[in-house]
């Protein structure tokens, strides 16, 4: 009997830990770095029938059972295979090159697609009629819930969220004067325009246009209406862009790899930068991890059918704008560029593990770089938690100073990267 | 008992003049190993191209027994001090490969570790000195010559030096010196030194071979050679004697790169240009801009009045940095001032090359604050440079072509508008300290 129980209890144990893989189709990138639907296999699964596995549970929307690997829609099991198996690179990513304890131990996240609602900080979902929201991803922190009468809404841990994809026309967006090509045009116009009044002025002083009056007065005419022609396509210039750039903008995330990565570092670095609000600093920490686990210094470029975002570029030479400090601006390459550049100066392993490290060094409102107020190197003065966070170039050198093998010399790159970053 | 303590005394100042006179003794005289490759890693001479030519030279004469020869030769403290002297002792040694190969002996010299790249620049030189055949003077213009006792009287100097072995280079230095100083530096020219080599010749105080070498010397323009190597054994000598570098130490190759606009070395340029105190204040001002790098923070103190502090500001890392280079720069252009500099104006390489060269910074820092050159003069790439002049002519050329070729140098100007950089005057506004 004694013996019985113990194959029983063996059996159960073995069972309850017992996991699954399953080959599913899923997009991911070849070595071109071009998309393709190929088989992969999703590993560490708990169930053989739907995405439920020891890390990860998929669900659609609101649910809260897993999408069954039987599911008729097709897509949206294209879509489940691929955040899954992404999501399972991610963390392996951080667990086993940077010894993150934060991905080793972190809950089973719970992973929403097609979900059309904003987050809400106290009821979990805003109503669904609140600006659904389309073409994005997020990560949402946890919630204590609330009990309001009847009303109970459960306490819920940290999930990320994909929105469905929907395809915007250029029409409803509006774009005059945030059309990069537009300064380059306003520029050709005043260029034009003043050539045309010099050659006027010119043509006057030497009195070609009274002799030979035909060759004067034609050439005249000829650049006067250069500068008219100029003026009617400056000033129609929205017809010019409708009919000779794209015409559609969307966006479905959960089918490009380096979003799902972007998603989870956010996940990955929640044990010291906070999920409460988007910031150019922790956008471009998120960036970072997400290029690297791609493997490439483009980030979320063309995924034809799935995305015409262009992308974003490591290597852009903008330089620093007080403006990238503001959160309107939290979504551009400046920060990303920055961190990239860091892989150049102490070797991708280093810069991984100095980038990893700048989470304890900074919080989720650090700026790029301004500097603290003067209360923080008073040691007499109480300070908020938080509150005297370097910002990011401080946190940079400071991590370097413990982390680099050599940390004078590497914190003279940095100064040169720096300065040539516009600081 | 007198006797005893004046033969103790005795032995005392004998001991004493011995060692006074010891000290007295030109350096070189006892410093007999001057181990030039301390600072000094890579060579600036030795590239791919010279590296085949040196493995040809070996595989006629064998590595060994060249490197035996040529540390005889510079055991030599008469021979190992003057260029021409070390040539006359290869040309002794190496006949026949000395007519053929003497730049790739001179360049094995330096591959075989026994001499470093500054060597290399004046044997080079003395390399280069020629027998040359020129115009001579007429007796007319010989007859014209004012002075002629002063001048022969320089002439007789130069070959008292000669004899007392002088290297010939430092003595006809000297000897051109002497001419200037006994005609006047505002009458002095370069045609003064041939008159006086032909008057001294006229008057037979020169042989024909030693007129010979003064003509050499003077197509050569030994006289305005930078450094002699004797001057350069004295001051390697003496820097090293106040600045030891501990053994096995290893050299920056930043040092043996190229100068700009210039065909030397860094290394090369500090030593053909500055002696060794100023060398010291250079490397002076670099070691304090380092020491300043570790500071964690620098304040700005604004004072309320006396003993009460308005308000501290602390600056940014960024600002930091920038304020330590502002001061090394102004401290860089108060050296200027120095009475001990001579009027020189060392480039910020040359302080970096100094503090390398007494060991104030190791190898592994040198390029690094080499670069930060870049953050107040920042290199211009081609196109940069070339953008104002193809601006300048696209305005004058978009009035006069006439269309619709003037709207192409128009798209020209355009494209350099929209390629050139970013005016930085809108970024200085964040910016405490500039540069």
């Amino acid at each position: 009997m004694k013996i019985l129980i113990i194959i029983l209890v063996n059996l159960l144990c073995a069972t309850s830990f017992a996991t699954f893989t399953v080959a599913m189709k899923s997009v991911v990138r070849n070595k071109k770095f071009k998309a393709k639907v190929q088989n992969v296999i999703l590993e560490d699964l708990i169930s053989n029938m739907a995405f439920d596995g020891k890390y990860f549970k998929i669900v659609i929307g609101k649910e809260k059972t897993p999408i069954s690997f039987q599911l008729e829609d097709e897509e949206t099991l294209l879509r489940a295979a691929t955040v899954y198996y992404h999501l399972s690179k991610a963390r392996r990513f951080f667990v086993e090159k940077l010894g993150s304890e934060r991905a080793k131990n972190l809950h089973k996240i719970t992973v929403r697609l097609n979900l059309t609602n904003q987050f809400s900080e106290l009821g979990h979902f805003s109503h669904e009629k609140q600006d659904p929201q389309y073409n994005n991803a997020l990560t949402v922190p946890s919630g204590q819930g609330f009990q309001f009468e009847d009303e109970v809404i459960a306490p819920w841990d940290s999930e990320i969220w994909f929105r469905p994809l929907k395809k915007f026309h250029l029409n409803e967006i509006q774009l005059k004067g945030e059309r990069g090509y537009f300064a380059t045009l306003s520029g050709f116009r005043k260029q034009l325009h003043q050539m045309t009044f010099q050659r006027f002025l010119t043509e006057l002083v030497t009195g070609r246009i009274n002799e030979g009056r035909s060759n004067g007065v034609e050439s005249l005419f000829r650049v006067a209406g250069a500068s008219l022609l100029m003026e009617l396509l400056f000033r129609n210039d929205e017809t010019v862009t409708y009919w000779f750039t794209r015409k559609w903008y969307y966006l479905d995330a959960a089918m490009v790899p380096e979003i799902i990565y972007h998603e989870y570092a956010h996940m990955a670095l929640s044990d010291e930068l906070e999920l409460s609000h988007s910031s150019p600093v922790i956008e471009g920490m998120a960036d970072y991890f997400a290029s690297t686990i791609a493997n490439s210094k483009v980030l979320a470029g063309k995924i034809k059918k799935y995305n015409s975002f262009k992308g974003k570029k490591a290597k852009l030479k903008d330089k620093y704008n007080l403006l990238y400090e503001t959160s309107g601006y939290a979504n551009t390459d400046f920060v990303f560029g920055i961190l990239w550049e860091l892989k150049e100066i102490f070797g991708e392993k280093v810069a991984n593990k100095v980038v990893y490290n700048l989470r304890k060094r900074i919080n989720t409102s650090s700026y790029i770089r301004k500097g603290l107020p003067q209360k923080c190197y008073n040691n007499s003065v109480e300070k908020e938690p938080g509150e005297c966070s370097p910002n990011l170039l401080q946190a940079i050198l400071d991590e370097c100073e413990v982390s680099c093998s050599k940390p004078f010399t590497n914190k003279m790159d940095l100064i040169a990267l720096f300065n040539k970053k516009g600081f | 008992m007198d006797a005893l303590v004046y033969s103790s005394a005795m032995k005392s100042s004998i001991f004493i003049c011995l060692i006074l006179s010891f000290s007295l003794l030109p350096i070189h005289l006892y410093a007999n190993a001057i181990n030039y490759l301390e600072r000094e890693s890579s060579s600036y001479y030795i590239k791919e191209k010279q590296r085949k030519r040196l493995d040809r030279l070996y595989r006629k004469v064998s590595p060994e027994y060249l490197k035996s020869k040529f540390v005889t030769i510079f055991n030599d403290q008469q021979v190992a001090n003057c260029g021409i002297n070390i040539l006359d002792q290869l040309q002794l040694d190496f006949p026949k490969l000395y007519s053929k190969q003497s730049k790739n002996l001179i360049l094995a010299l330096r591959d075989l570790k026994i001499v470093d790249d500054v060597v290399v620049g004046i044997l080079n030189r003395a390399r280069d000195i020629n027998s040359i055949q020129e115009n001579g003077l007429s007796n007319h213009q010989i007859n014209r010559i004012k002075n002629k006792e002063a001048l022969l009287v320089v002439v007789n100097r130069y070959l008292r030096r000669i004899e007392q072995k002088t290297c010939p280079t430092d003595a006809y230095k000297t000897y051109v010196q002497g001419i200037r100083k006994a005609v006047g530096s505002r009458k002095f020219n370069r045609f003064w030194i041939k008159k006086v080599d032909y008057l001294a010749l006229s008057k037979g105080i020169l042989t024909t071979s030693q007129f010979r070498q003064l003509v050499s010397f003077r197509h050569a323009k030994v006289d305005s050679w930078n450094t002699s190597l004797e001057a350069y054994n004295n001051t390697l000598s003496k820097i090293r004697r106040i600045f030891p570098i501990p053994e096995g130490l290893q050299a920056s190759g930043f040092m043996s790169k190229k100068a700009l606009k210039e065909k030397r070395s860094f290394r090369q340029r500090l030593y053909e240009t500055y002696d060794t105190n100023q060398i010291a204040l250079m490397a002076d001002i670099v070691q304090r801009m380092r020491k300043r790098f570790d500071s964690p923070r620098i304040d700005i103190t604004i004072w309320q009045d006396e003993g009460t502090v308005a308000e501290i500001v602390t600056l940014e890392p960024m600002d930091r940095y920038r304020i330590i280079l502002k001061l090394m720069r102004k401290e860089m252009s108060e050296l200027m001032l120095n009475v001990f500099m001579n009027g020189r104006n060392p480039t910020y390489t040359d302080l970096i090359t100094a503090a390398h060269e007494v060991n104030y910074i190791p190898f592994e820092e040198v390029e690094p604050l080499a670069k930060l050159e870049e953050i107040w003069d920042p290199e211009k790439t081609w196109w940069e440079k070339a953008q104002f002049w193809v601006k300048t002519a696209g305005t004058t050329a978009a009035v006069l072509l006439s269309p619709p070729w003037g709207f192409i140098s128009v798209l020209g100007v355009m494209i350099i508008e929209e390629t050139a950089k970013d005016d930085p005057s809108g970024y200085k506004d964040f910016n405490l300290i500039d540069l």
